[in-house]
């Protein structure tokens, strides 16, 4: 059906999905749903979000209106149409012609959709080339108006780079441009903010709200943050294993939800103001003068190794990414760490665990013995004092190890233990974590992230630590998931009496859980205190930006605006 | 006893796994089944050739086939079909071994290589280029010709020159692994550096390891008929298939058949076990193109 704009309706949705399901025959033949009835109309202007746990169908139902399917999946029933065009109908040709069109798309990690070796320019052009119909001499031009409307400081330099000397909010920020090229009626966005600190998410959402004002589009905004989609859309959808449990407008979903899903999706989103879990032991805080289980003093720490021409040259070291750090944790105390991304918070727990030896500074134990700082220096108890857990399970347990392999090197290393004994102190760890001895044979492709995250907290807690550091142990899960995870961790500690330090981007996650907070900005801490006078009387004005800077999931609490060329981390280094 | 069964058969289960899902597919069954053939004949040839090997009957020199001689034969009259069926006996021993022998050396110090980074590797990977620079065929004959062409100098010589391109393969593989964090987990434990190699590194590289050494044993085999058809592997009048080609080759136009068996044996082998790499390689999942996104 040929199409022209003139023909087109302003009342005529943008989108249209009609009882849409969609799914794969599995191999004994019995069809298996991943989309079950599912409506869903967009119009001009409107923009709405489909929000569910990673595996809810919400990414497929997305790219769906594109009239894409992942391979293996079929359409089983129902129509999309675009513009009045069914998309399941259209011939490769007039697909292409639409995709990145009249319908654009922003997929989650635009640092991987942006082709490494062309620059910024040339990219842009392309898509300019494929869907604007401009002579060929204005594409130039309209790719730096283009970088200029997603605000984009210097675009007339942007387009000559490369995507990998852009930071991540700026490659968003492109593939945004990008999408814009074709002058788009609809804007489909796949997770484009998840993996992008605070303070840049907040920027990219409200340069979308703006543009989608501004241009009259419609938008289709996937996410698993509520605190997300209410910042951005009106209508919110919220889908579980294939299907809608609850549609409505963003206040009423979010404020008076009639369904226990939703309900439990809200509830397991830490709040800022929310109660806090309780703290491992009464007064930990109380006395200063109450030993310390580990000092940091003056501590400096750098990824750069100077090359020989540098130093011959008598080049200037880069600056360190952790500088001059002091702190101090007591035994069964929890510190959290917050920041933005790159300021250091995981580089300190490497130097901790021995990974990252310090440019300058000191470690000292409870002892009093100064901690070596290379693993391969410290002795066995050393060791075992201090554990570390990493942010991404599936990183972080190796893929070809079972289970009670992965819990045994611990045991083994530390304890010496083997056979029976071992298998035993492996099913009690599991236990400790809420699994059971089921578990043991399994590979960590067979688990849940939920569930490879709590092998990796029973290995590091098969050590008997005295700390354990967590490294953005949640942001890898979902919230509900990530509700259970710090819950075991509070449970654990109320338990063993561990130490931990938690770093954490989301302010959240680290006031549910901490004692204390320090607030790391460029490798250097600007604000230490008790969680409770951080939070609520912040004294360092980046702590307070960063803090106004975090979304609940509310439609009524509003944000004050971010100065419009990005924020200090959004600059390019 | 039943948790320390229970490893293994799980590895015995996989091994069945991988080799059932290598023969369910047309390339794997097809060079499963000519490896196998090759090795069975290997193994019975002495027992059901017609012919002594040896026997030269000055009677019929470059007969073509009869009824006796069913593919004729050469130039000394002895029967080609006889010694075909032998001709691979010495150079699928003499690879069997040094293709083992080359994965495992390769493996170990590519692995070691990947793991340890910085400047030694970026030493030591450059003298492995200077090796790669060079033709193969020189480096090998000089040992040969050095040490003679024994099979015990044969083995390791190959296993030493095919060991150091799988050093590269192995090193590549390994930096895809040791930049994840259940490395810096071990690292962070205080494991040694040979337990981070033997449990963190080698499971995750095996893959790449058994296709690559699937490859190579296509490329040793080509290697030693190369030799023999040079003179500088087995010596007659054992027979060889590299070595028939070389003698037969000058009477190539009267008696074709004395160049095209041998040749004939020889590329179904090397067709079998690239067949079978390939299928290995689309089993363990280590071809790139199933990896592709969709």
């Amino acid at each position: 059906m040929p199409h022209s704009d003139q023909a087109y309706d302003k009342d005529v949705p943008v989108i249209d999905m009609r009882d849409i399901s969609i799914g794969f025959t599995a191999r004994a033949g019995s069809v298996i749903h991943v989309l079950k009835n599912i409506n869903l109309t967009v119009r001009r202007g409107e923009s709405i979000g489909l929000v569910g746990e990673s595996g809810s169908g919400k990414s497929t139902l997305a790219l769906a209106a594109m009239g894409y399917l992942k391979h293996g999946l079929q359409l089983l029933s129902g129509q999309v149409t675009f513009q009045g065009q069914d998309m399941f109908s259209l011939d490769t040709k007039e697909l292409v012609a639409i995709r990145g069109g009249k319908l654009g798309l922003v997929p989650q990690n635009s640092g991987q959709s942006l082709t490494p070796t062309l620059r910024i320019g040339r990219q842009l052009e392309e898509a300019l080339r494929l869907h604007s119909g401009l002579p060929q001499e204005e594409h130039r031009a309209r790719a730096i108006d283009l970088l200029d409307q997603v605000r984009l400081p210097d675009p007339g330099a942007i387009i000559t780079r490369f995507p990998h000397e852009l930071s991540g909010g700026q490659q968003q920020r492109v593939a945004i441009a990008m999408a814009l090229a074709g002058d788009p009626d609809a804007l489909l966005l796949d997770e484009p903010t998840t993996g992008l600190d605070v303070t840049t998410q907040i920027y990219i959402l409200d340069l979308l709200s703006e543009l989608a004002q501004r241009r009259n589009m419609a938008m289709v905004y996937v996410s698993h943050d509520l605190g997300v989609i209410a910042r951005v859309c009106k209508r919110v959808l919220v889908m579980l294993r294939g299907e809608v449990v609850n549609e409505g407008t963003v206040e009423t979903v979010l404020t008076n939800p009639d369904n226990d899903y939703t309900q439990q999706l809200l509830d397991a989103i830490p709040r800022l103001d929310g109660p806090r879990m309780p703290s491992a032991l009464d007064g930990a805080l109380s006395d200063a003068s109450e030993p310390r289980l580990l000092t940091v003093s003056n501590l400096s720490l750098s990824h750069a190794r100077p090359a020989l021409l540098d130093r011959v040259m008598g080049r200037p070291a880069p600056r360190n990414t952790v500088e001059c750090v002091d702190f101090a944790i007591r035994p069964g105390e929890t510190l959290g760490l917050v920041g933005e991304s790159g300021s250091g918070k995981s580089t300190i727990l490497k130097s901790l665990a021995g990974l990252l030896p310090p440019v300058s500074g000191s470690v000292v134990l409870a002892d009093g013995t100064k901690l070596p700082p290379r693993v391969r220096s410290r002795g066995p108890n050393q060791l075992r004092q201090i554990q570390l857990i990493f942010q991404n399970p599936d990183e972080s347990l190796n893929p070809r190890h079972t289970v009670a392999q992965s819990l045994a090197q611990p045991l083994m290393l530390y304890k010496g233990m083997k056979g029976g004994a071992l298998r035993r102190r492996s099913i009690e760890m599991l236990e400790q974590v809420r699994l059971g001895e089921s578990y043991l044979e399994r590979l960590p492709r067979q688990l849940s992230g939920g569930e490879k995250q709590r092998v990796a907290i029973a290995r590091a807690f098969a050590a008997d630590p005295d700390l354990v550091l967590c490294d953005e142990i949640t942001s890898a899960l979902d919230v509900s998931v990530q509700a259970a995870v710090m819950d075991l961790m509070a449970d654990l500690r109320t338990r063993l009496g561990t130490a931990y330090i938690f770093v954490s981007h989301d302010l959240a996650v680290v006031r549910s859980l901490s004692d204390r907070v320090a607030v790391l900005r460029h490798g250097q801490i600007c604000e230490i205190g008790e969680t409770d006078d951080v939070y609520d009387a912040p004294s360092h004005p980046y702590t307070r930006m960063l803090l106004d800077a975090v979304l609940e999931p509310r439609p009524d609490k509003g944000s004050p605006a971010l100065n419009r060329r990005g924020t200090s981390s959004d600059q390019c280094s | 006893m039943s948790e320390a069964i229970l490893p293994q058969d799980r590895k015995r289960c996989r091994l069945m796994v991988v080799l059932g899902d290598v023969f369910s597919r047309p390339s794997g069954a097809i060079g499963l089944t000519l490896i196998l053939g090759h090795l069975i004949l290997a193994l019975v040839s002495p027992y059901i050739s017609p012919f002594d090997y040896k026997a030269m009957n000055s009677g019929a020199m470059l007969s073509g086939p009869d009824q006796v001689n069913w593919l004729g034969t050469d130039h000394l009259g002895r029967d080609v079909f006889s010694r075909t069926i032998q001709g691979g006996r010495v150079a699928i021993l003499v690879t069997g071994i040094a293709t083992p022998l080359a994965v495992f050396w390769g493996g170990l110090v590519g692995i070691f290589f990947g793991l340890v980074g910085g400047r030694v590797d970026e030493v030591l990977m450059r003298v492995v280029d200077a090796f790669l620079s060079l033709p193969w065929i020189l480096k090998m004959l000089v040992l040969i010709v050095t040490f003679g062409t024994k099979v015990e100098v044969l083995i390791p010589t190959l296993a030493f020159f095919y060991g150091i391109p799988v050093i590269r393969i192995a090193r590549a593989a390994t930096h895809d692994v040791v930049a994840r964090d259940f490395v810096a987990a071990a690292r962070a434990r205080g494991h040694g550096m040979f337990s981070i190699m033997r449990r963190e590194l080698l499971p995750n590289v095996l893959d790449t390891l058994m296709v690559e050494g699937a490859m190579r044993w296509s490329w040793m085999l080509l290697a030693f008929s190369s030799l023999s058809f040079l003179g500088f592997g087995v010596s007659p009048p054992t027979p060889d298939w590299g070595l028939m080609i070389a003698d037969a080759r000058g009477f190539m136009t009267f008696a074709p058949i004395g160049v095209l068996a041998p040749v004939i044996a020889l590329s179904s082998l090397i067709i079998g076990i690239n067949l079978s790499a390939d299928a290995l390689a689309k089993g363990l999942g280590v071809d790139r193109a199933m990896k592709a996104p969709i």
